[in-house]
């Protein structure tokens, strides 16, 4: 055990540790940090930490420099503060560091400092240099105008990822943050568009496209730690929601969780994508190309004459895998009262609802295993037999399905979440009917439907928002359904 | 004529935003403007700068014309504020200078993006109006400044607050962390 003071608190660490790791673990907040990022190995690229220590003729790096027993601190003398403003006068004359046009403005760690240390003026001449920026990834762009070359993208895609994409070019103020030795973001091989990189920028310099300009961190009415329903990683995600509207998915940082923050393209990206649309609020029945609104009564008679005519072994329910399992209960109990086959026993989850989640964690994998689970499962659809399928997105890989589906009733069941695969589209365009209960009208699954439900979206089923449908609600659909076919929902 | 302090405000490479700000400290404007005489403004429509105790630079300076006004208020007051981030940092109107002015000119007027109806055969403006410099900066590259007040714009608060501190006599000001913005 060493002791230190800090601007005269003493305080213990243990020998190893830097000096910026022993102020935080005794709750100094004093040293100000840029390019320092908890979970990644410290660089002492931007000098911001810098402290005094009695005895030394120069300042020291507090992330970087290890602490020494008997050392004494001070973090916050006159000299420091105008040490430090003058380092981020220097980042801003170096480069576009002009708030107003910013996505990253108020979120920003740069500006943060700037405010912080009473930066009202540059002294320094700008450079205006003329850097190229990267715009070629559908996923994000990068605008390293607004580069600070702290490096923590780079370390983060190396430390976390372990993708190791990024990397620098050049030397001095014309050094860039690039891709693959300098292939564009959009062509690199090695980019798995994870996003971590953006999360771990502290300016507006890698910007994730589907959260630009959804709204600041800060102006979040809460961020809800969560757990990614996507596959069975179970990653953690951290929701930031403002007016009950998603703003964006980080990862959940820090020492608590062994991932680092780390979440996959689905998870950052996808997830959020699928939280915006406009919501389906009343039933509403196909009437030419469109939907006109309807009352439940009048849709629910619709269906049930419908199923009551349907040819049972030609008919199909498929619920999203994001479904509840009260939902999914009754959802089986429903359609296994009407004559259709399920696994759903004793309220567990179907082995399907198993190998779909396996399948998304190989989701880029086309092993043997996955084929032949695919073509097993296409085989029950294409023989026409009764056949439930709990699964999100039954896969697209057997184009050879494609067109022989031919259903008297297909329903399905979708929190919004993901792109319907092709031959889910298929199978409900060649349905003679299609019930789709789906949260937004413009789901890629609700073109092809004959009548649409209202249902709550996932992030509604996750606890993260108020929901704009219940999952009771969502019984009651069914309940009333039953009522009407005089039938009784099975016990499952 | 009182003998009230005298405040210029002029309007230079820069949206306005910062003097419609500087309107939004509502009816703190009324003490205010009892304690001072508000000269040549664009909130006044008086365009010759008197000798003045404050005055007031909104805007970056971009050309010949912008250049002149500021050294021309500089000259005749005796304590120079800027307020926004065009006057401060240069802001938005350094957008071109990765460009030359020539560049900039035919961008905007000849080879722009967009089709134009009312500059058809893609005319550069003459002599007529102010001639572009090299580069459009903030205003403390060419003049001394002695109060600054970031913000694009800088919220009324912040503007009330220099205000009052010129007017008691405290300079040099600075504007308290939870009033700044850059943006």
């Amino acid at each position: 055990m060493i002791k230190l003071h800090f601007d005269g608190k003493e305080c213990t660490g243990t020998k190893g540790q830097t000096i910026l790791e022993v102020a935080l673990a005794n709750g100094i907040t004093t040293i100000p940090t840029l390019c320092w990022l908890e979970g990644l190995h410290p660089e002492g690229a931007c000098r911001m930490c810098v402290v005094e220590v009695e005895g030394s003729p120069k300042m020291l790096t507090a992330c970087t420099s290890p602490a020494e027993d008997g050392m004494k601190i001070l973090t916050r003398t006159d000299k420091l503060k105008e040490y430090r403003k003058q380092i981020l006068e220097l980042l801003f004359a170096g480069r576009n560091h002009f708030c107003m046009y910013c996505s990253a403005s108020g979120d920003c760690e740069l500006q943060a400092l700037a405010i912080e240390h009473g930066m009202d003026s540059v002294r320094y001449p700008y450079l205006f240099p003329n850097i190229e920026n990267d715009t070629t990834s559908s996923d994000f762009m990068v605008d390293r105008n607004r580069c600070v070359l702290c490096d923590r993208c780079i370390r983060t895609c190396q430390e976390i990822v372990g993708a190791c994409s990024l990397g620098l070019e050049k030397r001095g103020w014309v050094t860039n943050v690039i891709s693959d030795l300098g292939e564009k973001f959009g062509n690199s091989s090695t980019c798995v568009s994870c996003g971590a990189c953006a999360q771990a920028c502290p300016t507006g310099t890698i910007t994730i496209r589907e959260q630009a300009y959804r709204g600041r961190r800060k102006d979040c009415d809460k961020a809800v730690e969560a757990t990614c329903p996507l596959c069975a990683m179970g990653c953690k995600i951290n929701v930031h929601v403002r007016r009950n509207s998603l703003v964006r998915i980080d990862g959940v940082t820090g020492s608590k969780y062994a991932d680092g923050g780390q979440l996959c393209r689905k998870g950052r990206i996808e997830l959020l994508r699928a939280s915006e649309g406009p919501r389906l609020t009343t039933p509403m029945i196909r009437s030419g190309a469109g939907f006109r609104e309807a009352s439940w009564d009048e849709v629910l008679d619709l269906i049930t004459e419908k199923i009551n005519k349907a040819d049972k072994s030609k008919s199909g329910a498929v619920a999203s895998l994001m479904t509840p399992i009260d939902e999914l209960k009754y959802f089986a109990g429903f359609f296994g009262a009407l004559g259709i086959k399920t696994d759903c026993r004793e309220g567990r989850v179907p082995p399907e609802a198993k190998y779909v989640k396996e399948s998304h964690v190989r989701s880029a994998d086309d092993s043997i295993n996955d084929r032949e689970n695919e073509v097993n499962r296409m085989r029950s659809i294409l023989a026409a037999s009764p056949w439930l399928g709990v699964g999100s997105e039954p896969s697209e890989k057997e184009p050879v399905g494609k067109g022989m589906l031919s259903l008297d009733f297909l329903f399905f069941r979708t929190t919004g979440l993901v792109e319907p695969c092709v031959d889910v589209l298929d199978a409900l365009d060649h349905s003679k009917f299609s019930v789709v209960q789906t949260p937004y009208i413009s789901h890629p699954m609700a073109y092809l439907a004959d009548v649409l439900i209202p249902a709550a979206a996932w992030f509604e089923l996750a606890g993260i928002c108020e929901p704009a449908v219940s999952i009771k609600e969502m019984c009651e659909v069914l309940e009333s359904l039953a009522v009407r076919l005089a039938i009784k929902i099975k016990e499952v | 004529m009182s003998d009230k302090p005298k405040v210029a405000t002029v309007w230079l490479e820069s949206c306005a935003g910062c003097h419609m700000s500087f309107l939004d400290i509502d009816e703190r404007i009324v003490n205010l403007l009892s304690q001072v005489e508000l000269t040549a403004s664009p909130v006044t429509d008086i365009k010759d700068i008197p000798e003045v105790t404050l005055g007031i630079i909104d805007g970056g300076i971009g050309n010949e014309e912008e250049l002149h006004i500021a050294q021309e208020l500089r000259k005749k007051c005796k304590i120079l504020m800027v307020m926004g981030d065009c006057a401060v940092f240069g802001g938005i109107n350094t957008m071109r200078n990765s460009l030359t002015p020539e560049q900039v000119l035919k961008g905007a007027y000849a080879d722009g993006a967009t089709p134009t109806t009312v500059n058809p055969s893609g005319k550069l403006p003459g002599e007529d109006i102010p001639k572009l410099l090299p580069q459009a900066n903030a205003v403390d590259r060419y003049v001394n400044v002695d109060v600054y007040v970031p913000g694009c714009p800088p919220d009324a608060d912040a503007i009330y607050y220099a205000l009052s501190e010129i007017l008691a006599g405290r300079i040099p000001v600075k504007i308290p962390a939870d009033m700044t913005r850059y943006d």
